[in-house]
């Protein structure tokens, strides 16, 4: 646990009271995912966390100029582990964003996928 | 939930589809995960415990003489709670913690450290002015009451068991424990009476 919490920190996950906070059900979801892929021994967290900051690292140089506009924490997440997992030959982009788009042409009233 | 997901969304249950079907993980290890996550780590913890020191006075006994048996019992997820104390604010002293080296803190019973917590400028000036910066942060400690430090280490976590607050005699363990903050549990608050 502390590693796992102490790295999430550095990189400044929004919190209250003690917790994570998720301000969409996507978020909590993706990290149980990210978690869930670390416990499976997929990656190191250290690995996660390298190309988390590097998310933020692109981000902000792309943000330079005043004014500053506040990142949002879970889009980061969520591009640093499409990214991490495309370069570990875990997930291909093309097949991404083709679940994606078969997702989003689904009927309306679908099945939810859980 | 407005009708139309958010690319996020999206890309996310893709992402959960494509690992499924490659078998790389089951959704039951997503759904584990967050179980544990929200139900076995953070400061609701810490609130049960003093809660149930408020509600029952041999607890709290075992409590301020071996948390980390108690929290071992309570099966809280364990990481830095290698050894935990707790320390019992009365009308005559108030405990804060503090970590002047780095930032230990007692994940497992309250969750994730505030960011002020790192700060160079709480961990250097609590220890000299506590009562000034508690002050800062909003909590007037009466010059009667000592303030007392407590360092965490590697070795050992703190916590402290705030005062139970009047007028909350008639209150089941639940209902104390949602009054119960991280902040209270640090030493920089106190419980709020009804």
């Amino acid at each position: 646990m502390s590693d796992k919490v102490s790295q999430l920190i550095d990189v400044n996950p929004p919190m209250a009271n003690g917790e994570i906070v998720f301000a969409e059900p996507w978020q909590s979801r993706l990290f149980g995912i990210v978690e869930a892929l670390i416990e499976r021994g997929y990656f190191t967290r250290d690995t996660f966390r390298g190309y988390l900051i590097a998310e933020i690292d692109r981000w902000e140089s792309e943000h330079s100029q005043l004014p500053r506009v506040a990142y949002s924490y879970f889009d980061l997440f969520q591009l640093a582990i499409v990214r991490l997992l495309e370069e570990q030959n875990i997930l291909n982009t093309q097949n991404l964003e083709a679940q994606v788009l078969e997702l989003k042409h689904r009927p309306h009233g679908h099945d939810h996928h859980h | 939930m407005s009708d139309q997901p958010t690319p996020q969304s999206l890309r996310t249950e893709a992402i959960e589809i494509l690992l499924t079907e490659k078998k790389f993980l089951k959704p039951e290890d997503v759904d584990a995960v967050l179980t544990t996550f929200s139900e076995q780590v953070g400061p609701m913890n810490g609130a049960k415990l003093v809660a149930r020191a408020w509600a029952d006075p041999e607890f709290k006994q075992r409590l301020l003489s071996n948390a980390t048996e108690v929290v071992e019992e309570y099966g809280f997820e364990g990481g830095q709670v290698d050894r935990l104390v707790v320390k019992e604010c009365t009308d005559r002293v108030h405990h804060v913690v503090v970590c002047t080296l780095c930032s230990c803190y007692p994940w497992a019973v309250l969750g994730l450290p505030p960011s002020w917590y790192k700060d160079p400028g709480y961990r250097s000036r609590v220890v000299r002015e506590p009562r000034k910066v508690l002050s800062e942060m909003g909590l007037n400690v009466p010059d009667r009451v000592d303030i007392k430090v407590w360092d965490s280490s590697a070795e050992i976590r703190y916590m402290v068991l705030p005062r139970r607050p009047p007028g909350t005699e008639h209150l089941d363990e639940k209902t104390l424990a949602e009054m119960v903050t991280r902040d209270t549990m640090i030493g920089v608050a106190n419980v709020p009476a009804l």
